[in-house]
């Protein structure tokens, strides 16, 4: 009972990671308007600015590991915006998105090239500790990793609601026309609602990065598509639907290995997604009001 | 000086030939309207001057300033306001949010600028400030092209160009819309009015223009218009 | 309208190729995540078809060229023993030549990158078969390798040795086969005798493995050594070699309130260190597989402290008759040499012991299958024990306790302890 019990607290926290990667990418795919494929790579991009930084600066400090990985996936994301969607705009949809497969495995080869195919430790990050409350273990780093998360999402609610920019966001992701019409910059906004997107992804690839210990190139892949089936849930550009989306995914992968074997752990993600995918493919999102 | 100046507009969608060597003016304080059939080629006109599509030749100026290529946000910037068709209002969005939108093309307000604007826009429009923190879209049909018209008012601009204001509204709305143009015209500002409702909007307008097929076919004051023969047979019978 | 059309052309055109290309070059395939190029500090680089021949720039008149074949993981997750086998190799043929070859002989050898895939490595070691100048091969690193490899050099009747593989099928599966290691049958009873129930005393054991031949292999034998020794196995998970996340299983291995955790795998010994200390869980862990690998100690700092394995030797610099090798290999590789490593240097000696004993015994011509038969009463006496095959080709070797204590390993059961 207590594994069960422990098993719902690993899903929660690592739910909560998959939904900070799902809130990054329903913001690029909202903000930009092309779905990408480029999510993972951006993720462990954070991981390893972070790692690099801990390295470089010679001292480990939780917010220099968000604040690296944030940043280094903020770059990433004006690079790939600027090769795979600031030209292709107008262009057919498929365009861009051919673009982003190819900068995927361009980012992984080379973060391989760069960084080795070798795993690297990442630990004593944070001093961890057991708390117990009755029958719930948890841990130190669950506690902050989950904090973490919540604090960003609030921070993005905060920009999108109270910041004529935050809502200027939400506009172009509701009708980019419509918003170019009344004024908006929507290149420079969608390039900036990448940014975010991507810069969230970072330190979502940090925070995955303290709770396996672990780190190496490829590890970016899966997250990525775990990303997108977690925002599947939205429709893809809907933010909370897609956090809902993250925290599911987490909740069904450790409790479904309780039951069988910690090897299917990504079949209950995607088996998930192609549910998802055959029952309400356009996601739960309600569409408010009539015609725009 | 011609406020807004369109000289030789040419469009084309793929083999589709939008506008054909179209020119108009207008002129600061003016009500002038665009009127012709659907597909005419009057909202590909607007399009054009909000420089959202691409043009095959032609020139639009604005106060002298030739802005044929200038980005979309800047030519809000320089004072030019389109409400488009459909109203495209963000549906997800609050009214407030809505209007709010309305000054990203001027850079940062301070509070209190920003409080002023909008009051007045509530002064205008009191359904509004009612429904200040509803969703856009659960907005009646005719509240909807009124928070679009807030908006651009929102803008502080010195041309409003607006396309069908009346589409799918009920008559007493459409009176309503009508009755603003014209209070807006009082205060000072430019209008660029396209619409079906030929009788409606040749009746407020000082000039008209009409539009066939994407060429200018006719051009006169509002008045002559409203009794031109031409214009009775082809479009004032079939009004909504 | 054209010029548009053009565009779009080009640009599908350009992300094609890169796409394409970048494939062909980054050389991965969809089952193998981690089949990548790997570039290592240190001269030597890994890379799908490294082909390295050394020769030597010793005596003048050499009777011939020995070519030795080597076939190991060069990329992936093994990839560190791959380039164990390259450059350990390398070391010995240079080391040999350098003090005048072996009987007027001079060594050579080439190295390529099966990465741990069985295929490349039958295609590998049939090249080796087929080209007349190769004489001896040395390889493969798995023992899935090794069975389809032993097939192939058993046809064409050329020696190939291996330094790592344990499979209990391996001796005495050809009479071209050799196998520097012990095998499973043999390690992990002893593991779960001598080290699980007498050295550490317990009597609740947790398992967790590689889902792999070589990780069920030891389960099937260590599950009942431990049960006759009085240890009660109260978990058996087994994962893939691709988890990362290892906290459900370690929850699960928890909750079952062992004595010792016993963590059966090899490279990802330090990363589930990591993480069942991570969780804060304080129990015994007992590693089997990993060796005294350096990099276990590198990548889990503190967490590491107490963790007790057994391995075939411990290699540290202190070791003087090994220090030579070790400071080279590091030159060489980048990082510290480990058992596998060692083993393979000696395989290198064992041949050169076998030619000098044939050429001592009157053989006038180094052949395959002279080499063969003289590696069967070949001996060496490496800085780690001496090595020799037994009937069925492949070793007995003794085998050492140790616990990691400050970062280092330290030996508390020496060779023989439990006899």
């Amino acid at each position: 009972m207590e594994y069960f019990i422990s098993q719902i607290v690993n899903g929660i926290c690592q739910g909560s990671i998959y939904a900070l990667m799902a809130i990054g990418y329903s913001v690029i795919v909202g903000v930009v308007g092309f779905a990408t494929f480029t999510h993972g790579e951006v993720i462990i991009m954070g991981a390893f600015a972070a790692y690099y930084a801990f390295q470089f600066i010679g001292s480990i400090h939780f917010a220099l590991g968000i604040v690296a990985a944030f940043a280094a996936s903020w770059l990433v994301g004006i690079f790939v915006y600027k090769i795979c969607y600031e030209h292709f705009f107008e262009a057919p949809r498929h365009i861009a998105l051919i673009c982003t497969i190819a900068i995927s495995i361009l980012l992984k080869n080379l973060m391989q090239i760069v960084f080795g195919a070798a795993r690297k430790p990442m630990i004593n990050i944070i001093k961890n500790k057991i708390y117990t409350f009755g029958m719930i273990q948890i841990t130190k780093v669950q506690i902050i990793i989950m904090l973490t998360v919540v604090l960003l999402s609030v921070l993005l609610l905060l920009v999108f609601k109270k910041t004529r920019w935050g809502v200027s966001l939400r506009a172009i992701s509701q009708d980019k026309s419509g918003a170019a019409i009344i004024g908006v910059n929507v290149k420079r906004n969608a390039l900036l609602g990448n940014c975010i997107g991507s810069g969230l992804a970072g330190v979502a690839g940090f925070l995955i990065a303290i709770s396996y210990a672990i780190l190496y190139p490829s590890m970016g892949s899966t997250f990525g598509m775990k990303a997108l089936t977690a925002s599947v849930l939205g429709g893809l550009t809907s933010i909370p639907l897609a956090a809902i989306g993250g925290l599911i995914i987490g909740l069904i992968e450790n409790i479904g290995i309780t039951f069988t074997s910690a090897t299917y752990r990504d079949i209950f993600a995607f088996a998930f997604l192609m549910i998802m995918l055959l029952i309400r493919p356009q996601g739960f999102a309600s569409k408010k009001g009539g015609r725009p | 000086m011609a406020m807004l100046k369109v000289e030789d507009l040419s469009v084309n969608y793929g083999y589709i030939t939008a506008l054909t060597k179209a020119s108009i003016e207008v002129e600061k304080g003016e009500i002038v309207t665009l009127i012709g059939s659907n597909g005419a080629g009057k909202t590909t006109m607007l399009m054009s001057v909000s420089n959202v599509i691409q043009k095959s030749s032609g020139k639009v100026s604005f106060k002298d300033e030739d802005i044929t290529r200038k980005a979309s946000h800047k030519i809000v910037k320089s004072g030019i306001c389109h409400v488009p068709e459909g109203r495209k209002i963000f549906p997800a969005l609050s009214v407030y949010e809505n209007l709010w939108l309305g000054t990203v093309g001027h850079g940062d307000y301070n509070r209190k600028k920003l409080q002023e604007l909008v009051e007045r826009q509530y002064d205008i429009f009191p359904r509004l400030k009612e429904r200040r923190n509803q969703a856009g879209g659960s907005l009646s049909g005719g509240e909807q092209q009124m928070l679009a018209i807030a908006r651009g008012l929102m803008m502080e601009p010195e041309l409003i160009m607006l396309d069908e204001p009346s589409l799918g509204l009920a008559p007493i709305v459409v009176e309503e819309i009508f009755e603003l143009i014209l209070k807006i015209q009082k205060s000072g500002k430019t209008v660029l009015l396209i619409e079906q409702n030929a009788a409606m909007a040749l009746s407020i307008a000082n000039r008209g223009y009409v539009l066939q097929n994407g060429r200018i076919v006719l051009q006169g004051r509002g008045i002559d218009l409203l009794h031109n023969e031409e214009v009775k047979r082809l479009y004032l019978g079939a009004d909504e | 309208m054209k010029r548009y059309l053009w565009k779009r052309a080009a640009a599908v055109t350009t992300a094609m190729v890169m796409a394409f290309g970048l494939m062909a070059c980054g050389g991965d395939s969809e089952e193998k995540e981690n089949k990548a190029v790997k570039a290592t500090e240190g001269e030597t680089k890994g890379k799908d078809e490294t082909k390295k021949e050394t020769t030597a720039g010793g005596s003048s008149e050499s009777k011939g060229v020995i070519k030795i074949g080597v076939v190991g993981p060069i990329t992936g997750t093994n990839a560190e023993d791959g380039i164990g086998f390259q450059v350990a190799t390398e070391i010995a043929v240079d080391e040999i030549n350098a003090a005048g070859g072996v009987a007027g002989y001079t060594l050579a050898c080439e190295s390529n990158d099966s990465a741990s895939d069985a295929n490349q490595s039958a295609d590998i070691t049939r090249q080796y078969a087929e080209d007349e100048s190769f004489h001896v091969i040395i390889g493969d690193f798995t023992t899935t390798c090794c069975v389809v490899d032993a097939a192939i050099v058993d046809e064409y009747k050329i020696p190939m040795i291996t330094p790592t593989a344990s499979g209990t099928q391996l001796p005495g599966i050809s009479d071209y086969f050799f196998t520097m290691s012990h095998t499973q049958a043999y390690e992990a009873p002893w593991a779960a005798k001598n080290v699980t129930a007498t050295y550490l005393g317990a009597k609740r054991a947790a398992i967790m493995r590689l889902n792999t031949d070589w990780g069920n292999l030891v389960d099937e034998y260590m599950v009942p050594a431990l049960e006759e020794a009085g240890v009660e196995v109260v978990a058996d998970e087994a994962y893939l070699d691709t988890e990362t996340n290892y906290s459900s299983i370690i929850s699960k291995l928890n909750s079952a309130n062992p004595d010792v955790i016993i963590v059966v795998d090899q490279s990802n010994a330090s990363t589930i260190i990591n993480q069942i200390r991570g969780a804060g869980i304080e129990t015994q862990i007992q590693l089997f597989g990993p060796g005294a690998a350096v990099q276990i100690v590198d990548q889990t700092g503190e967490y590491s402290e107490g963790v007790i394995t057994d391995a075939a030797s411990l290699l540290t610099y202190d070791n003087e008759k090994a220090y030579d090798f070790m400071v080279k290999f590091k030159e060489k590789a980048g990082f510290d040499a480990a058992d596998h490593a060692m083993c393979t240097y000696n395989a290198i000696y064992m041949i050169k012991d076998a030619i000098e004993d044939a050429v001592a015994a009157g053989e006038t011509e180094v052949t395959r299958e002279v080499i063969r038969t003289y590696l069967e009463t070949a001996e060496f006496d490496s800085p780690i024990g001496l090595c020799k095959f037994n009937e069925l080709h492949g070793s007995d070797r003794d085998l050492v306790v140790l616990a990691i204590e400050d970062g280092k390993y330290v030996v508390k059961c020496d060779y023989g302890y439990f006899d």
